[in-house]
């Protein structure tokens, strides 16, 4: 049987040399380190992305009227997609705000969010590297004009009715309808507008405006 | 009328509390899940169909859930649900992450025994040519003497 390989003593010869056993140690020390680094998960700069379409799923036709005009009773039919970019499966807030012109948006520079108060909040879990569209249909139910001056006092979110709002502005001019990504964080057990990537702190809004005439 | 608020707003709390934690140890379990490799999605679909009726609880619009008491006791046996099969399927994955492993280590044991065996062999190959090409060299050079 050996004599019909040739070449199995020299084989032998070279794997009982000090060389291959140096060689092989060397080889299996590479290999196996490679191996374990390539299995262990590896942290990346995660991301959110919130995108606000319209009713035909596009970052248009917003509004039923023309000039980002809402009547009141009109419904507006809007998406809102977000995705989950991070490393993980993220629990994640839509904080939906409603502002006029003086009233304070989110913050980039400081990563803060709107002072004000959200008037719905959409709570959703998303898997790692998905994208989830959540409906918002909403309409103004009651708007009253005084002195010049438009008040939103209540609107209707995906068959809500929100009231108390008392939000006001000039002509019924330049409203806008804010919306803040909040992620869980485990730290703090609540949710946090703002979250570390890698060295910097991010956060994540769209805003929308539009004017009323009642 | 009061003891009877009373034990209403001890009710509700209580109720309160519990879903904060059964939603916090569920989210939880599905993230470890997530870590470990594990396909979530399902996890994450019965997760938010739980939210979504602490949604109908908090907002009193009932679709699929009675009541609000009734609402929030369903979303809280989802909630345990969801974090006893996280577990599993967290268990399952850090299996199959250790299966996985210690094939790539063998693999990888052989892989260096094939590559220092091929090395070495052709290392003292092209050295035996060099030394035959070498002694060739000298013997025709006595010949021409």
């Amino acid at each position: 049987m050996i004599e019909s390989l040739p070449f199995l003593p020299k084989i032998i010869e070279i794997i009982r040399s000090k060389e291959f056993l140096v060689i092989f140690g060397l080889s299996v020390a590479i290999l196996s380190i490679t191996t374990i680094n390539s299995s262990l998960a590896q942290q990346s700069n995660g991301y959110f992305a919130l995108t606000t379409l319209g009713q035909d799923m596009q970052a248009d036709d917003y509004f039923l009227q023309d000039d980002h005009l809402v009547r009141h009773g009109d419904k507006q039919s809007w998406h809102i997609a977000v995705h989950n970019g991070m490393d993980n499966a993220e629990f994640v807030s839509i904080r939906v705000k409603l502002l006029n012109s003086t009233q304070l948006i989110p913050n980039d520079s400081l990563n803060q969010p709107s002072p004000e108060p959200p008037i719905l909040e959409l709570r959703q879990m998303l898997a790692e590297n998905s994208t989830s569209t959540i409906s918002l249909d909403w309409s103004i139910k009651q708007a009253d004009t005084e002195l010049g001056y438009v008040t939103i006092k209540e609107i209707t979110i995906n068959g809500q009715d929100i009231s108390n709002l008392n939000i006001r502005s000039l002509d019924g001019q330049n409203f806008k309808v804010v919306l803040e990504l909040w992620r869980y964080d485990h730290d703090s057990n609540s949710f946090a507008y703002a979250w570390s990537s890698g060295h910097d702190m991010r956060s994540v809004w769209n805003q929308i405006w539009f004017n009323v005439e009642t | 009328m009061l003891a009877f608020l009373h034990h209403d707003y001890n009710h509700a709390f209580a109720l309160e509390q519990t879903t904060i934690d059964s939603t916090t140890v569920a989210m939880n379990a599905i993230q470890q899940a997530g870590s470990a490799g594990a396909d979530v999605s399902e996890l994450v679909g019965r997760f938010n169909s739980a939210i979504g009726m602490l949604e109908q609880a908090e907002s009193s619009n009932f679709n699929s859930c009675g009541s609000r008491d009734g609402c929030v006791q369903t979303a809280n046996a989802m909630f345990v649900s969801i974090a006893q099969d996280a577990t599993v399927l967290k268990e399952q994955s850090d299996m199959e992450a250790n299966v996985k492993l210690i094939v790539s280590l063998l693999f990888s044991v052989l892989a260096a025994f094939i590559i220092s065996l091929l090395g070495l062999s052709l290392y003292r190959l092209a050295h035996y040519y060099s030394i035959r090409k070498f002694l060739d060299m000298e013997i025709r050079e006595e010949i021409q003497k």
